[in-house]
């Protein structure tokens, strides 16, 4: 099924940016090419990275003086939609984080040449918010000041592609105050320790140890409050990778059940089994309208300097709707294939494990129900 | 349990023996949900439980086993869950077992009870195929007879174990002319006879070897593996298929989760009212399904098709137990625990991390296998509200 927007209105540009994104995702990353690059090293290869940066996508929220192609917040969200709809896992989304976070300071002015080199692919980039489940939970993380020097000490938890990261922006506290920094990931007295995950990607956590920092990388100080809307931002385009998550396991469950017989008949017949691919569409559905509204939420933040609780609150209810709604579609894609949804050679449990995934990054449903409700 | 006076005492000398003797590789494997539990840790195990003479706790004392009532054979089911041991040998010791007893020749039951009793052959059940799961009578995969032999060709699907078992139990079509139930033949042979083939079929959740597809081209077999009559197979299957009726549900291994759920939440979830209320949600979900059980085992009238119910409810609070568990870990849930390193790097305190999420994937299975929910649902409709 073509996903219709319905909240949002797309120009026509957004349009075609997003058959391309499907395009290109669908033609480099089929079923076969996603399998063997998840169980790959590094998870993911340079030759995609590159495309992904000729395409322009790393750089496209990004103002055209930086290399970028100054697209919104919406414009990233489609591509990252077609990426859950094609289940591409890849650095992406903590890339735009990154560089968000990079250019909330003085348009990163400080660090020009490190953006453009990760717009145009060539170095990685990643972005470590939080240290607990709970996002935005003050930093632990510590920089202190010692003879004139910068030293940073603390844990960062499953950064996202932390192992295969150039550069990290991280959060740090000092004096009670909140700074964001960039560190090389390479700089001794950090060391990393990778991860595997079940949904195909990699992540680390990241100890410091008396790891020097110098003045430049420093980017500045920090409200949480800020640092609360970037995670909202990611927050809000998960959203939107999840619900294309969904409507994949939905087309493929009833295209399976329109070809699938027992008993003589395709299972697409049976009514109690129409019933439940019905439940399984309405969630869809619903899934997707929260999910437009909190990117449009999302966008609003990121064009507007005050904070309105409001936004945040229509991000948490979308995270929280779909973290349950994407669940409970991926355990009805599997049992409604029977055995073989129980394959590795199914995309079905694949989605399921990344919409999965989804629930818990960033606060699980309950956190946001209960921030939501607050 | 009044109606038992004995049976604390029974109880407690079941636990004890398995705390003492229960080898602490096998119990770590058990704990992990581990599928794929080596062949040699089974049988070590299968044995250790025969010294006392419960390696088949099912059996009557005239085939060799305790002869046990319905309420020590439940007793000692719990006290395996709690007590972290494996499932016992599910498909020779508790499935085909009391098929032979039932419908085998003297010579059968010569030839293949002491062997499960012994661990000496370890069986699978090749029933399912491509192309016949729910559907199960529309089997293809043809013995044909050729003299006195059998000549098998064609397939079978998701057989468990496959690649460890010594003998395959299964249905063969030998006659495609009249009723669909009619023409089936069970039958058994030897895996390492020439034209079988297995393939392990990888699961989503990376669980291990699990499951295979095993292939037969030309396969002979004498006809002396036949199981009861030519063609009349399906009332076999169905008999054996019952047998599976009760354990299935696994309330006590749900029972356990639950334990190991709360300590962690101990640790790990304090202040999360909204995890509480889900945990004890299940929890009175799962005592009802245990009282149920209780009830249909030992209540006035024994329960017929009405335990497939056991299997509907058990399994769905089984699969949502373990979610509940997943959830409880945290996002350390969340790293492959098939990659070595990343299970190294896990923090200390929380090794359950490096297990669960398998299992809470790997168990959606429980919800498709031995009759899926949905047939577990027609089953009910027709057989007991009669629509
Ligand atoms: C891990 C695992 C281990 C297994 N081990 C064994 C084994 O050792 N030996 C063996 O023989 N088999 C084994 N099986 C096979 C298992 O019994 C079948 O998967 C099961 O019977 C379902 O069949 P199917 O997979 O072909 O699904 P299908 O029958 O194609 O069913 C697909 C979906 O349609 C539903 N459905 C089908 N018919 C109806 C209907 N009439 N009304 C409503 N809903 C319907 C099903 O419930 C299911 O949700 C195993 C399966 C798994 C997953």
């Amino acid at each position: 099924m073509k996903i219709q927007s319905r909240i949002l209105i797309l120009s026509e540009e957004q349009k075609m940016i997003r058959e391309s994104a499907l395009r290109l995702l669908d033609e480099e990353f089929p079923f076969s090419v996603r399998q063997k690059l998840s169980k790959s090293e590094t998870g993911f290869d340079a030759e995609h990275w590159k495309l992904f940066a000729e395409m322009g996508w790393l750089g496209i929220n990004l103002p055209e003086t930086l290399g970028g192609l100054g697209g919104s917040l919406v414009d990233a969200s489609l591509i990252y939609q077609q990426m859950g709809r094609t289940l591409v896992r890849s650095p992406y989304l903590t890339t735009l984080t990154g560089l968000k976070a990079l250019t909330h300071f003085t348009n990163g002015s400080g660090h020009t040449d490190t953006l453009k080199q990760v717009v145009s692919g060539n170095r990685m980039l990643t972005c470590g918010l939080s240290e607990t489940e709970n996002p935005g939970h003050p930093a632990q993380t510590r920089l202190e000041e010692n003879k004139d020097q910068w030293r940073l000490n603390g844990c960062k938890r499953l950064v996202p592609w932390a192992g295969q990261s150039d550069d990290i922006i991280i959060s740090a506290i000092q004096k009670g105050e909140h700074y964001l920094l960039i560190v090389n990931a390479n700089s001794p007295g950090v060391r990393k320790l990778p991860y595997r995950m079940y949904d195909g990607s990699r992540t680390a956590d990241i100890e410091f140890s008396n790891v020097e920092i110098t003045e430049n990388c420093i980017l500045g100080a920090i409200s949480k409050a800020d640092i609360q809307k970037l995670l909202d931002i990611e927050t809000a385009m998960m959203c939107m990778e999840a619900s294309a998550c969904m409507w994949a396991i939905q087309d493929q469950t009833l295209e399976f059940m329109k070809t699938r017989e027992q008993f003589g008949q395709p299972l697409s017949t049976l009514q109690a089994l129409q019933h439940r691919i019905v439940d399984v569409y309405v969630k869809c559905q619903l899934a997707q309208s929260m999910a437009e509204d909190a990117i449009l939420a999302a966008e609003s933040i990121c064009n507007n300097s005050d904070s309105d609780f409001r936004n945040t609150k229509r991000i948490s209810a979308a995270k929280a709707f779909i973290g349950e709604a994407g669940r409970f579609v991926g355990k009805e894609g599997i049992q409604l294939h029977g055995g073989i949804g129980m394959t590795d050679d199914m995309p079905i449990g694949h989605y399921f494990k990344r919409l999965t995934t989804f629930d818990r990054l960033n606060g699980d449903a309950s956190w946001h129900r209960r921030r939501f409700s607050g | 349990m009044t109606d038992f006076p004995d049976i604390k005492a029974f109880q407690s000398s079941v636990r004890q023996y398995i705390k003492q003797n229960l080898p602490d590789e096998l119990r770590k494997l058990v704990i992990q949900e581990k599928m794929d539990i080596p062949r040699d840790l089974q049988r070590q195990w299968h044995r250790i439980l025969q010294k006392k003479g419960w390696g088949c706790p099912s059996w009557p004392m005239e085939y060799g086993g305790p002869g046990w009532n319905d309420m020590q054979h439940f007793v000692f089911e719990r006290e395996i869950a709690l007590g972290d041991a494996p499932r016992s040998m599910v498909y020779g010791v508790g499935m085909l077992a009391p098929t032979i007893m039932k419908y085998g020749s003297e010579a059968q039951k010569q030839e293949i009870l002491p062997r499960i009793q012994n661990a000496d052959h370890f069986w699978c059940q090749g029933f399912s195929e491509p192309g016949a799961g729910s559907d199960l009578a529309s089997l293809k995969t043809r013995a044909e007879l050729d003299g006195n032999e059998y000549v098998i060709n064609g397939s079978k699907m998701w057989t468990s174990e496959g690649h460890i078992a010594d003998r395959m139990f299964g249905l063969f079509r030998t006659d495609s002319s009249g009723k669909k139930q009619y023409g089936i033949t069970f039958l058994t042979l030897n895996m390492d006879a020439p034209g079988v083939e297995v393939h392990t079929i990888e699961t989503y959740d990376g669980a291990g070897r699990e499951i295979n597809q095993v292939f037969f081209r030309d396969v002979r077999i004498p006809v002396t593996n036949r199981v009861g009559e030519e063609h009349q197979g399906w009332s076999i299957a169905k008999y054996l298929l019952s047998l599976e009726r009760f354990g299935t549900a696994e309330v006590s291994r749900s029972m356990r989760t639950l334990q190991k759920i709360k300590n962690l939440a101990r640790r790990n979830k304090l202040n999360d009212f909204d995890f509480d209320a889900r945990l004890t949600r299940a929890e009175i979900s799962l005592r009802a399904v245990e009282l149920t059980e209780y009830r249909m085992l030992f209540g006035e009238e024994p329960a017929g098709a009405e335990a497939s119910l056991l299997k509907l409810k058990g399994t769905e609070i089984q699969n949502e137990i373990l979610e509940l568990f997943h959830d409880a870990v945290g996002n350390y849930a969340l790293i492959d625990a098939r990659d070595d390193t990343s299970v190294d790097n896990l923090p200390e305190n929380l090794p359950e991390a490096g297990y669960i999420a398998q299992a809470h994937f790997n168990f959606r299975k429980t919800e498709i296998y031995a009759g899926s929910s949905e047939v577990q649902k027609n089953i009910i409709a027709k057989a007991v509200l009669g629509i």
